[in-house]
């Protein structure tokens, strides 16, 4: 299985929401600073769970908060996963 | 610095604290010839008991200080699931380390060691895991990953 390395938009995110601080944003998704801090470097991903009530806090969908990349390509999660179900 | 970070840092402190004292108890006891008799295990098992009091005394102890100490004292005591992630990793080399310290205690009575040796063996193989589980915990806060 290829390994995909996990970015995201939260920094963006969160300066476009009034400069929301960390702290903030872990007291809204019931998690310690440190880790939305590591996410937001992309040293830790998320479990899915967490990853919903990110972007819940923002209410954007989940794509746009997180993005999947390839080695050269990045890649739509949404597009994929509509692939999969067409089948 | 979270207090699950910081909760790693007391434990190791606690850690080495100790066993530095269980060491230095039980060499004294070995030069003093008190681990030798009928009764080896039990000297052995007084001198080592009260281990476990001490070590949840001063967890708590120091876990206050270092609350009243760090810049982050507002901030409540969330555990999150990359605190599970880390306890986990660590939990795993503790682990480890007894189940090897339980195997070679076994292969050690069975060639005829002292019941004590045995002990001292399983202790080590503990206080060793504990403290490589709070080290590798740590280290994966302080990497951030």
């Amino acid at each position: 299985m290829a390994k995909l390395r996990i970015t995201n938009t939260i920094r963006r995110l969160r300066f476009e929401m009034d400069e929301m601080t960390q702290q903030t944003l872990a007291e809204k998704v019931g998690v310690t600073r440190q880790t939305i801090a590591a996410i937001e470097k992309a040293r830790y991903s998320p479990s899915l769970e967490l990853a919903i009530m990110i972007a819940r806090a923002f209410g954007k969908p989940l794509d746009e908060v997180f993005m999947a990349e390839g080695d050269n390509e990045s890649i739509d999660l949404t597009r994929d996963s509509e692939s999969e179900v067409d089948g | 610095m979270s207090s699950q970070e910081r909760a790693s840092i007391v434990a190791i402190i606690t850690c080495l604290l100790l066993n530095t004292y269980v060491i230095f108890k039980l060499v004294q006891l070995f030069g003093a010839e008190a681990l030798s008799g009928e009764d080896a295990p039990m000297v052995w098992a007084r001198a080592v008991v009260w281990v476990i009091p001490a070590a949840i005394v001063l967890t708590i102890v120091l876990n206050c200080l270092f609350s009243m100490a760090s810049k982050d004292r507002n901030q409540k005591n969330i555990v999150d699931e990359r605190d599970r992630l880390f306890q986990l990793r660590g939990l795993y080399i503790t682990l480890i380390s007894i189940g090897l310290g339980f195997m070679t205690m076994i292969v050690v009575l069975a060639t005829g060691w002292t019941a004590v040796a045995g002990l001292t063996l399983l202790y080590a193989s503990c206080a060793v895991g504990d403290l490589l589980g709070n080290v590798v915990r740590l280290a994966s806060y302080r990497i951030g990953a």
